[in-house]
């Protein structure tokens, strides 16, 4: 069987996901990309004995950007062997479109362009001449609708159709760079890339191609004999670039002068994107957001935690044998977890999606990025955070959005005051439960105080430069449900494959050495902590070993300290334990991914910090109340 | 000001048109060339009439001599343009700006011309611009190679028209081409605008 290899390509919402959906359906399998830690989607699809593998790419403008997801797009575009690149354009700004179109011509890559939000253009009075459009190109052009699923068939004729040697339009720079181009050409290694595509990202400073070079020595000598008379070469060449897209999307766009109405769009945007109410409405959506989860979650855990007994009396195993206990406890560790995971984890993600794909997400970035910026974070770390409401595991992987290095394990680092959803529910279920829900709200507002802190102490050793904030903000969509399901069982991945199993392998752990007795051997040892939080020495066993289990650490508190309607603890107590609980890197899971992100030791650097940093202050916040 | 401006750009690339060819065209071709949906040619031809720049026969349209004066005008705007970048901006800049106007710019910039004329050398920051107020980017200053690259990928480019929407403490919101965006205060600095 024949196999075409088609990767996906487009700006961010020019609808690659609802294109791949429609033709192969909700069957994208997610995975890694080789030798990145960028995901992508991919899927194979049968079509009249051609077998045709889609992948998926994330959205960018350029390939020049330096960007992570721009990284793994032009990893796949030149280093797998590709057959086809299928560029997604958004008819409603064609030339911005076909400026990475080029790009991709340069590199004589067979390309077929799927040009998206034809009938939205309509609307707003904007025709594309797609024929002409394919005449000047010299590639296939085909007008679709993923949601119509118009043009899909003749989309798919036309990459079986495609042959390797179609090669489309050519810029022509200005006199100097083209000379520039030849020299540098004559000096590459012999590569499966042309030699001009690669002359020209060197002179666009692309470092990830001087790997083609016999000596750096050419680029060094040709570019100071252009830079005494061209300083600006390397932007002469984007300004080339996007005029020649300018001149081909003026060629066949004709756009008619429609009377301007302030759409419902204008209506949202000026609320959301007010300077006030901006803010205060995001803080609004998300309150309600939580007030439906924890509505959802109580009710949920509530029923699976009364099935989790009855089903531990039914099998038997209630008894004090170890085998029984660790039982008992793995069975509670699952409990624990698809209580938290289902409700609060996975329609967490579903509500984010939703938020993502209507369009809403890039209006939180602008509205919180004022006060991420405070804080010395990019506007972009809203993502891996607000993850991070949900469970700390994906939210640290998705801290891959983020440029450097050094960003990406600030942010993380920041996960530690981000309440996942089992220290919510430490916060509501212990500090709410018994001390009353403003003591809570006090919790919260500590952990919000502790990460301003933590900034000033530290970010002087991060923070050097900051990305500027520069976003488009789409049009609101319909969302497609299809699409949030996908998406949100992806976040959810992490979640089910490794933090599920090892909340039973904790459960099992902390049951045997609950049933040994050996939990109660580290209370003498680590009275020190305790004394200084000023509770009772048994609490450092639900402390330390919610580490293990982080969703038992409410029982294990009632456990230790005997049951009832009250704890033995008065509230600055309970205060000072949900404080205790919830600062720091939460639990082994999260800390395991640290370790697949950023390495051994700035994973146990992190964990031991931020833990020992709640600790010190729960203690030291204690010692001032009580002062006063 | 809007109404203004949409008869205002059909009308000058009528005259523009006509100019190119000698004077004399068609009303076929114009509607081909030009592009301008019948809803609006019927009055701007009229309005053209009325002040006396073009006269209509049947199908075929003629400039008269205001018209020619006029269509002259507008094809000496191109060289102008040109001009007014080297004296703002000295060789370098005006070579860069050179690409621009030989693919591109000049056609947008040549719609906006009159007031480009009567602003020369008065281009103010992004952010001076009104709430709902409409500029042409005249400049982007920006050091970094590569955010200019991105600026440039993203649509934010020079001779556009930007329209300024919101401003907030951490950036300005603007559409350019239909497209909104938010550009961070540092960035929206460096951007020069001419009014409209």
């Amino acid at each position: 069987m024949r196999r075409v290899k088609v990767l996906l390509i487009g700006q961010p919402n020019v609808g690659k996901s609802s294109l791949l959906n429609s033709i192969v359906g909700p069957k994208v399998i997610i995975s890694n990309y080789p030798g990145t830690t960028v995901e992508i989607a991919q899927a194979e699809k049968i079509i009249d004995r051609v077998k045709f593998l889609f992948t998926d790419t994330p959205g960018i403008y350029s390939i020049s950007d330096r960007s992570g997801e721009e990284k793994v797009t032009e990893k796949a575009l030149f280093e797998e062997k590709v057959d086809v690149a299928l560029i997604i354009v958004d008819a409603t700004a064609l030339e911005r479109s076909l400026y990475i179109l080029l790009q991709i011509v340069e590199a004589e890559i067979p390309c077929i362009l799927a040009l998206n939000f034809v009938e939205e253009a309509w609307k707003k009075g904007i025709k594309v001449d797609h024929r002409e459009l394919e005449r000047i190109l010299g590639i296939p052009v085909v007008p679709i609708n993923p949601i119509s699923k118009n043009g899909l068939n003749e989309l798919l004729e036309k990459l079986k159709e495609i042959k390797k040697e179609s090669i489309g339009f050519r810029i022509k720079y200005d006199e100097h760079i083209e000379k520039a181009i030849e020299k540098i050409s004559l000096q590459l290694r012999d590569s499966e890339l042309p030699k001009r595509f690669i002359a020209i990202r060197i002179l666009e400073r692309d470092e990830d191609f001087y790997k083609f070079l016999n000596s750096e020595d050419v680029i060094k000598k040709v570019r100071k004999n252009m830079s005494d008379k061209y300083p600006d070469f390397s932007e002469n060449i984007a300004i080339t670039r996007y005029g020649t897209a300018a001149f081909i999307a003026r060629k066949v766009v004709r756009i008619a002068h429609l009377k301007k109405e302030k759409s419902l769009e204008e209506k949202i945007d000026s609320i959301l994107l007010h300077k006030i109410w901006g803010p205060l409405s995001t803080i609004m959506i998300f309150l309600i957001t939580f007030g439906i989860l924890l509505y959802l979650g109580n009710l949920m855990q509530a029923t699976l935690m009364d099935s989790t007994k009855s089903l531990s009396s039914l099998l038997g195993i209630t008894g004090k044998s170890v085998f029984k206990f660790a039982l008992a406890q793995s069975l509670k560790g699952l409990a624990a977890g698809i209580s938290i995971a289902l409700p609060y984890v996975f329609i967490f993600y579903v509500l984010l999606g939703l938020f993502e794909d209507a369009g809403l997400l890039p209006r939180f970035i602008v509205n919180t990025d004022r006060y991420l910026r405070k804080l010395g974070l990019p506007g972009k770390a809203f993502i891996p955070l607000t993850l991070g409401l949900g469970c700390s595991v994906p939210a640290t992987r998705a801290t891959r959005v983020l440029v450097s290095e050094r960003e990406k394990f600030y942010t993380a680092s920041f996960l530690s005051f981000v309440p996942c959803s089992s220290r919510t529910a430490i916060i509501m279920g212990i500090v709410g439960y018994y001390g009353g829900v403003r003591l809570a709200i006090y919790v919260f507002i500590t952990l919000g105080m502790a990460a301003f802190l933590w900034a000033l102490a530290i970010r002087g050793k991060f923070v050097d430069k900051r990305e500027p904030l520069l976003l488009e903000l789409p049009p609101y969509r319909k969302p497609l449900v299809k699409n949030i399901i996908v998406k949100s069982w992806f976040r959810m991945r992490d979640f089910v494959y490794i933090v599920i199993p090892l909340l039973i392998l904790g459960g099992i752990l902390y049951g045997i050495l609950e049933a040994l007795n050996f939990t109660y051997a580290v209370v003498k040892p680590l009275s020190f902590i305790t004394s200084w939080l000023n509770l009772p020495d048994a609490t450092i066993i639900p402390l330390l070993f919610g580490f293990l289990q982080k969703d038992l650490t409410g029982a294990m508190l009632v456990s230790v300290l005997g049951k009832g309607a009250s704890l033995p603890l008065t509230s600055i107590q309970i205060y000072t334990f949900g404080v205790a609980a919830a600062i720091g890197i939460p639990c082994i899971n999260a800390f395991g991914m640290l370790i697949k992100e950023f390495g051994l030791r700035k994973a146990v650097i992190l964990t031991f910090v931020s833990i020992t940093y709640g600790i010190v202050l729960a203690g030291l916040i204690q010692k001032i109340f009580l002062l006063l | 000001m809007a109404e203004l401006n949409r008869l205002k750009i059909p009308k000058e690339d009528i005259l523009r048109m006509m100019g190119e060819k000698g004077g004399k065209t068609s009303i076929e071709l114009v509607r081909k060339e030009l592009g301008i949906p019948d809803s609006l040619l019927s009055s701007v031809l009229e309005e053209l009439e009325k002040e006396d720049l073009i006269s209509i026969s049947d199908k075929d349209m003629e400039l008269t001599n205001k018209g020619k004066e006029r269509s002259n005008e507008l094809l000496k705007k191109h060289i102008a343009i040109e001009n007014y970048f080297r004296d703002v901006k000295g060789q370098q800049r005006a070579h860069r700006l050179a690409h621009i106007l030989e693919h591109y710019i000049s056609e947008e910039v040549m719609k906006n011309i009159n007031e480009l004329k009567k602003l020369r050398g008065k281009g103010k920051p992004l952010a001076e611009l009104d709430f709902h107020e409409e500029g042409l980017m005249a400049d982007i200053l920006i050091e970094d190679d590569r955010l200019f690259e991105r600026l440039v990928s993203m649509g934010i480019f020079l001779g556009k028209k930007i329209e300024l929407l919101e401003k907030l403490p951490n950036g300005i919101i603007v559409k350019i081409n239909g497209k909104k965006y938010i550009l961070d205060r540092g960035i929206a600095k460096h951007i020069k605008v001419i009014e409209l």
